[in-house]
């Protein structure tokens, strides 16, 4: 730029194109001293300056809409960047690394999501992105999408990744590619993840199932996008709420806060682990569901509005054909108030393992549902009959006893099937053993006991210990609850009736009580879940 | 003798060197030997006329956004047919960019996340440049629009243009000092 300090003050055109050049290369430092150093120089500079920064930056956001035709940054660390796909925040491109020759994911801030901000307001955002991006970055987890740089290049923010190779969760949730125990085996490793970040104090902001993503080989999932909240609320449709996140897995006094129109900052700080845990609840829900909570054809206004006023689907009385368990820990994620939903991402990553390790009886012995509907259920009912009959018939009372317990052969007879088929976990498989032998062992005890308080006399006896027998069951029932099916607490009210009913008449009672065993036996098979997921 | 201009053909005229600013600008030198700015606009305004009945009423930002969205239809519809007629693949390309840049050009006009008085502002500027810019010569309207609202080089503007850098550089000064002159005098009626 010598020749710039040497020429005559005039605005030659030869003086003019060096000057356009120079400007050119040094647009950021037109403010700088040496600026200062060529004005003393050359009079009319002061004049240039002032005419280009004034159209230049009348002009720029328009500019920055209309150059649609962005070409990747050129990365001093990277080659030749090709792009592999474009959101509504980055450009994502494949390059590779100079240096270490690996393939990494660049992304890039798309300019035209900032042109319309304030500039200070950009550099707050950028500030904000590389501070988080970079303490995640810290968080060495498996599930966590390495950060390798960020960067700036031609006025735009990057930074690099790892390139997973594979799908995100959304492609794979509305595919349906995935069965409920994969989606909660993603989510468990997704929390734990969430978690370790929490406890360095990193809040994720956006969790969604197009921020998961799933390698090709190995399917380990992997979440992206720390930090990246924020560039989200750039007005998108000009309608755009002032906040950071995607509305359908917002929560709700998130989406209250973005709707009263609280500055973007204030509703930053509301961002907390319980917004997160609302997120993961969010995510799990639309994985397992293969759609978004929100309804379709809502713009981002009305969708927060929906999250504040539960209009969303899984709070409508739709069955999605969710597995029990799991929407048990989606509506506890996805409670309206923060302090109702669980305290710690690792507390929904507990969950759903103690989901994943419960019993499975009928995935490993497919058969055992129809046994139970087409001999147990039978068995029990026949004993019933059979032992009326024979009390009628005055017979031997062995024969009696041996007619009432006939129903525990198929019982302990499938058990022991199941067992040497499932793969259930030992507890569950020691639990139910446990259960029964202990119903059996407690109705021994209990039919001796009346035999004796009942002198010996067979239909006092048989009259004494059916409702006893029915209490038993009823307290088996309520005991099942707690680790098996939830709705096993009905049947143990249900057999508390039966145990009142059973005193009205002793010859009556073997048949209610089989028919009601009988019944029991049904309803497990049809809704113990454990034994319909396949 | 001339009809009287209605207000509303007064309303539409208003916005004519705004929107073939756009569309020149919107126009790239690949397109510029088959696309004719000033037939888009004529067509769009006409189009406007067609719907007078509608549009007469209508507050003035949304008739802006009306008049862009049309313009935007002309322009990509315009594309496709010159994209069907020439089997050129990186047409395609351009059809696509250009919706997108129609569409980051309305967020950009309608962005709310500064305070709305800025934004109102801003707007009244942008759209005063470009209005203004069609007062200026051709070529230094060409020079002003390539290098500011298209952000090319001076190298590439020269090139573009057939002519040398110093005088392309004369070119945007003057343009330069036109525009700010129209935009100083504008802002002190």
């Amino acid at each position: 730029m010598a020749s710039l300090f040497d020429e005559q003050p005039g605005p030659s055109d030869e003086n003019l194109a060096e000057l356009e050049r120079w400007i050119e290369s040094n647009l950021d430092a037109l403010d700088s001293s040496q600026t200062h150093k060529l004005l003393l120089n050359w009079g009319s500079i002061e004049e240039h300056k002032r005419l280009f920064q004034m159209v230049d930056e009348i002009a720029a956001p328009i500019r920055t809409a209309l150059c649609s035709t962005e070409s990747p940054p050129l990365l001093a660390e990277y080659g030749e960047l090709d792009e592999i796909g474009r959101g509504g925040m980055g450009v994502v491109y494949r390059a590779k690394h100079v240096k270490t020759q690996r393939t990494d994911a660049i992304k890039v801030i798309r300019p035209d999501r900032l042109a319309s901000l304030a500039p200070e307001r950009m550099m707050q955002l950028r500030y904000r992105f590389e501070q988080e991006t970079r303490l995640a970055a810290q968080v060495a987890h498996e599930h966590i999408v390495p950060v390798y740089q960020v960067g700036e290049a031609d006025g735009r923010t990057w930074f690099s990744m790892l390139l997973v190779d594979g799908p995100t969760l959304h492609e794979c949730s509305v595919e349906k590619s995935l069965r409920p125990e994969q989606i909660a085996k993603i989510m468990e490793c997704i929390a734990r993840a969430i978690d370790a970040v929490h406890r360095r104090g990193i809040l994720h902001g956006d969790i969604k199932p197009q921020n998961i993503l799933i390698e090709r080989e190995g399917n380990r999932p992997l979440i992206s996008d720390f930090g990246l909240a924020e560039f989200d609320t750039i007005s998108q449709d000009g309608q755009s709420p002032n906040v950071a996140g995607t509305p359908a897995y917002m929560a709700p006094e998130l989406a209250n806060a973005a709707l009263s129109e609280t500055v973007s900052d204030n509703v930053a700080s509301i961002r907390s682990v319980a917004s997160d845990i609302y997120s993961l609840g969010a995510t799990l829900w639309s994985a397992l569901a293969g759609c978004s909570p929100c309804f379709e054809g809502r713009n981002q206004k009305q969708q927060l509005a929906d999250v504040v006023t539960r209009n969303v689907r899984f709070a409508q009385k739709q069955n999605f054909g969710l597995p029990m368990g799991l929407e048990r820990i989606c509506q506890k994620c996805l409670e309206l108030e923060p302090s109702a939903r669980y305290n710690s991402a690792a507390e929904v990553a507990d969950e759903l393992a103690a989901w994943l390790s419960r019993p499975t009886w009928n995935r490993h012995f497919p058969g055992l549902r129809k046994l139970l509907i087409t001999v147990v259920a039978p068995v029990l009912a026949m004993s019933g009959i059979l032992v009326s009959t024979l009390l009628q018939m005055n017979v031997q009372e062995a024969l009696i006893w041996l007619a009432m317990f006939w129903g525990y052969g198929p019982l302990f007879a499938t058990f022991y099937a199941s067992q040497r088929a499932s793969r259930a976990t030992d507890p569950a498989r020691r639990e139910l053993w446990s259960i029964w032998i202990g119903h059996f062992c407690a109705s021994i005890a209990c039919l001796i006991s009346c035999r004796i308080l009942a002198q010996a006399d067979t239909i006092r006896t048989v009259a004494a210990f059916y409702p006893c027998w029915a209490a038993i069951s009823s307290v088996t029932f309520f005991a099942k609850s707690g680790n098996f099916w939830i709705s096993y607490r009905w049947l143990g009210v249900a057999w508390s009736v039966v145990a009142l009913i059973l005193t009205i008449d002793p010859l009556v009672s073997p048949v209610i009580f089989g028919g009601f065993a009988a019944i029991t036996c049904l309803v497990t098979a049809r809704g113990d879940p454990s034994f319909d997921e396949q | 003798m001339e009809p009287k201009e209605t207000p509303f053909a007064t309303k539409i005229e208003r916005f004519r060197p705004i929107l073939l600013t756009l569309a020149e600008a919107m126009i790239s030198p690949l397109l510029r030997r088959d696309l004719e700015a000033s037939d888009l606009v004529q067509q769009t305004l006409m189009e406007a006329h067609q719907h007078a009945d509608k549009l007469a009423d209508m507050e003035s930002k949304i008739f802006y956004s009306w008049l862009r969205t049309c313009l935007k239809h002309n322009l990509l519809d315009t594309v496709k047919r010159l994209t069907t007629q020439k089997q050129d693949v990186r047409r395609h390309y351009i059809a696509s960019d250009l919706a997108d840049s129609f569409d980051r050009l309305d967020k950009v006009l309608v962005a709310d996340q500064t305070s709305p008085s800025q934004i109102v502002q801003r707007n009244e500027q942008v759209s005063i440049l470009l209005q203004h810019l069609q007062d200026l010569p051709p070529n230094q309207r060409t020079a002003v629009i390539m290098k500011h609202l298209r952000g090319y080089s001076l190298r590439d503007i020269a090139e573009s243009l057939g002519l040398t850098e110093p005088a392309v550089a004369g070119l945007l000064h003057r343009g330069r000092q036109h525009l700010v002159a129209a935009m100083e005098t504008r802002g002190q009626d």
